[in-house]
């Protein structure tokens, strides 16, 4: 018995394991383009997604909706107040508005918020809690490929990092493998804001400088300096700051504006073309 | 047709897992197909591991990184679960249980040695941790519910395989 199993049972698991490690080895890299196969999986599985999700998605409406009902009045109070205050900073803005209108003309500045947005449904999300990505329904087809930055308009979301014909999977920037180009609105410091933090929820920001001060409260967007983010996207607030060992530097929790348990669309940002 | 019947169960599972939102149970999502190989592993013994080794490629394909290494750990999974099964009493929930957790855990933990192995940056360890004994209690009650229904549809499965080989 042990000599039949040695014969061929022993060589078919070194195989096997061989094969592995080559194609783990092969596929540990981030590659921009998928293989035929994996296109060919993710595309057939995409309709199981889709029909899934929205199932799901019915039943986190309704969920929602009752507790929306239940706390209807006192949100209706908080947001008279919050108009009011609105209205104040609105007034603001417009001055700001038309004083930044006024000096970009006047410096000749190329108006950075004009990118072509590709709307996309959101249709899954990575089968393991260790990769938080996202699958939207659209890929190739559509002209979305790896590099592409996605956003809502609460803020940034990620990057895609493949796609297939009609899919595209988004890496998002709460996964331990994300790292974004980062600055402190209110002082312009630079910071980098990273993923892997407890349930995948915040993020952190750590400084570039031994000058860097962040705040609670201070809001985070992106400095433009990776490429694949516009610039001022909004990314997050911090909420708190932990110093770290002898106190010489710090890392600060961002709480990032979007909510990526109740992502349903995203904004796919498209490569300006050259005039 | 048992082949058909795992395939659309793996399928099924994958489209389950990867659905958004997707299943959460007291904030945290069980790794499903994990979970049904280690069902199977408790039910064939480590004959599972062809199930466990399918499912796992399917979910590498579908990750895009380190293709193979869900495949290889769902397959060391399903004959340790299977061997133990073989040897323990599992009609008892509790020894159920406690087989899933341990499944589970060791899946995970190997998968992400693995994948750090390969160069991938590990979460923190207080979030690896929380995450997964988390994950770990919660496939071991999800596939304490499960284990009946799923016995049921296996033999079903089984039943069906047979008739149709005998009657050609």
């Amino acid at each position: 018995m042990l000599e039949r199993l040695l014969r061929w049972k022993i060589p078919l698991i070194i195989i096997l394991v061989l094969v592995l490690v080559g194609t783990i080895h092969y596929t540990s890299i981030r590659r921009p383009d998928i293989t035929r196969l994996e296109g060919i999986l993710r595309d057939v599985l995409s309709p199981f997604q889709w029909s899934f999700s929205r199932i799901g998605g019915f039943f986190q409406h309704q969920v929602a909706e009752v507790n929306r009902w239940r706390g209807l009045k006192e949100r209706n109070l908080e947001l008279e107040e919050r108009v009011s205050q609105l209205e104040a900073e609105v007034f603001a803005l417009r001055n700001h508005r038309r004083e930044n209108e006024w000096l970009r003309e006047a410096l000749d500045f190329r108006d950075e918020g004009e990118y072509e947005l590709l709307v996309a449904e959101v249709i899954g999300r990575s089968p393991s809690q260790w990769e938080s990505t996202i699958v939207v329904n659209k890929g190739q087809a559509h002209g979305v490929v790896s590099g592409m930055a996605v956003v809502t308009n609460a803020g940034i979301v990620g990057t895609v990092i493949n796609s297939s014909n009609y899919t595209s999977t988004v890496l998002l920037i709460v996964d331990a493998q994300s790292a974004t180009g980062g600055l402190v609105q209110a002082t312009g410091d630079l910071v980098l804001v990273e993923g892997g933090q407890m349930g995948q929820t915040t993020l952190a920001a750590k400084p570039l400088s031994r000058d860097t001060k962040v705040e609670v409260g201070d809001v985070i967007v992106t400095s433009g300096l990776s490429r694949i983010y516009p610039k001022n996207l909004p990314i997050g607030e911090v909420v708190a700051v932990e110093s770290r060992q002898y106190d010489l530097s710090f890392s600060a929790v961002v709480d990032p504006f979007v909510d990526f348990t109740r992502l349903e669309y995203v904004l796919i940002v498209m490569p300006q073309e050259e005039s | 047709m048992k082949y058909v019947g795992y395939g659309l169960i793996i399928i099924v599972g994958l489209a389950l897992q990867t659905a958004s939102p997707g299943l959460v149970v007291f904030g945290r999502q069980p790794e499903l197909l994990l979970l049904l190989t280690l069902l199977f592993a408790m039910l064939q013994g480590p004959g599972a591991s062809v199930f466990g080794f399918v499912s796992g490629l399917f979910q590498d394909i579908l990750v895009g990184r380190f293709i193979g290494l869900y495949a290889g750990t769902y397959l060391l999974m399903a004959i340790l679960v299977g061997f133990l099964a073989k040897r323990l009493y599992k009609e008892n929930a509790l020894v159920r249980f406690f087989a899933i957790v341990l499944g589970t855990v060791l899946g995970q933990l190997l998968y992400l040695f693995g994948a750090a192995s390969f160069g991938s940056s590990s979460p923190q360890s207080w979030v690896l941790i929380s995450g997964v004994v988390g994950t770990g209690l919660l496939n071991g009650i999800v596939g304490v519910l499960l284990y009946r229904p799923f016995m049921a549809l296996n033999e079903r499965l089984i039943y069906l395989h047979e008739l149709l080989k005998r009657t050609g």
